[in-house]
C-alpha cells in the first residue's frame, strides 16, 4: 500500500495504546493499537495490521488490515486488505476485498444501502455534522480481483 | 472451466483433477469428461461450465465448472454450488463456491455466499451473509476410495 500522507490521518492510536469508549473525529484516524467501543466519523478510519478493533463503526471510509469484530458502516467504501480478519455486519456503498481477506457476517452493499440505513444508536455520543463533507480523494472505484479462467 | 490442471508427472495430459463439490476430495478425471461420479462420496458431478443469459428459475445449479450470470440474466435459485462464479447480471440464491466469486459492476447478488475469495465491482449490490476466506472445510464422514484393482 502506498504510504499515506500524515495529514490524511491526523489522529493516531499507537500500537501500545488501548482505548475503551466512544470516539469521534473529523478527518481520519489510524488505529494501530486496541479499540473497544464506538467510532463515529465522516472521515476515514484505517485499521492497521497490528490493530484490534471491537466496535461499531460509522465512518466515511474504512480500511481494514487488522482484526475487527463489530458492525461497520461506511457512506463511501469499505476496503478489506489481504491481512484483514473481520467478523460482523457490513454496510457500505462500495466494497473492496483483497485476496486473502477473511470475513464473516451480514453484507449489505449498494449505492442506496447507506442512504436507507436505519439511524445508528447514538448513545449520547458526540456526532457533529460535518461542515466539510468532502471525502478524501479516493480514486474511482476499481473492479478488483483477477479474472476467472 | 475451473478444473485444477495437474502438473504432476503421474497425471497424463488428458487427465485433470477436480474437487468434489460435496466432499471436497480431489478426483482425477478425463479432460473431456462431461460428468463423473465422485469416487469418495459417490455423488454425481457435472463438469461443464454453466452460463445464464436470460431469466431462469432453477432449484439448484451445481457444477464443478464455472457459473456465469451474464448481464441480461436474472437467475433465481435455491443454491449455486460451483468452483467459481461470475455475476454480471442478477442472481438470487445461496452460493457456495470453491473458487473465487466475481461480482461485476452493477451486478446484483442476493443470498448467502461462502467462497475463498470475493471481488466486487463498483456499483454492485450485495445482500446476504458472507463467509469469505480460507474457511475450514466441513468435516464429513466419507468412505475411503475404492482400491484401483
Amino acid at each position: 500500500m502506498a504510504e499515506a500522507n500524515p495529514t490524511d490521518f491526523p489522529t493516531v492510536l499507537g500500537p501500545d495504546a488501548t482505548f475503551k469508549g466512544e470516539m469521534s473525529f473529523e478527518k481520519g484516524m489510524r488505529l494501530m493499537g486496541r479499540f473497544e467501543g464506538k467510532i463515529n466519523t465522516a472521515g476515514r478510519l484505517h485499521i492497521s495490521r497490528e490493530a484490534k478493533l471491537a466496535a461499531d463503526v460509522d465512518a466515511g471510509a474504512i480500511i481494514v488490515e487488522g482484526e475487527v469484530k463489530g458492525n461497520l458502516s461506511a457512506s463511501d467504501r469499505i476496503e478489506l486488505k489481504s491481512t484483514a480478519r473481520y467478523e460482523g455486519d457490513l454496510r457500505a456503498s462500495k466494497l473492496v476485498v483483497d485476496e486473502g481477506a477473511v470475513f464473516q457476517g451480514q453484507v449489505s452493499v449498494g449505492p442506496d444501502v447507506v442512504k436507507n440505513r436505519p439511524p445508528m444508536q447514538q448513545g449520547g455520543g458526540v456526532v457533529r455534522p460535518m461542515a466539510n463533507t468532502g471525502q478524501p480523494g479516493f480514486p474511482p472505484a476499481v473492479q478488483q480481483g483477477q479474472p476467472l479462467k | 472451466m475451473s478444473r485444477i490442471p495437474s502438473y504432476g508427472s503421474s497425471t497424463p495430459d488428458d487427465r485433470i483433477t477436480i474437487v468434489c463439490l460435496y466432499c471436497g476430495k480431489p478426483n482425477e478425471v478425463g479432460r473431456r469428461a462431461m460428468s463423473v461420479t465422485c469416487k469418495y462420496c459417490y455423488k454425481s458431478l457435472t463438469l461443464k461450465d454453466v452460463q445464464f443469459k436470460a431469466y431462469e428459475a432453477r432449484r439448484a445449479v451445481e457444477t464443478c465448472g464455472i457459473v456465469t450470470v451474464e448481464k441480461k440474466a436474472n437467475v433465481v435459485t435455491d443454491r449455486v454450488m460451483a468452483s467459481g462464479l461470475i455475476v454480471r447480471g442478477k442472481l438470487k440464491g445461496d452460493v457456495t463456491s470453491s473458487g473465487p466469486v466475481l461480482i461485476g459492476p452493477e451486478a446484483e447478488l442476493k443470498g448467502n455466499v461462502t467462497a475463498p475469495t470475493l471481488a466486487v465491482g463498483a456499483g454492485a449490490i450485495l445482500d446476504g451473509k458472507y463467509k469469505i476466506g480460507n474457511l475450514e472445510p466441513p468435516a464429513r464422514d466419507v468412505p475411503p476410495p475404492p482400491s484401483a484393482s
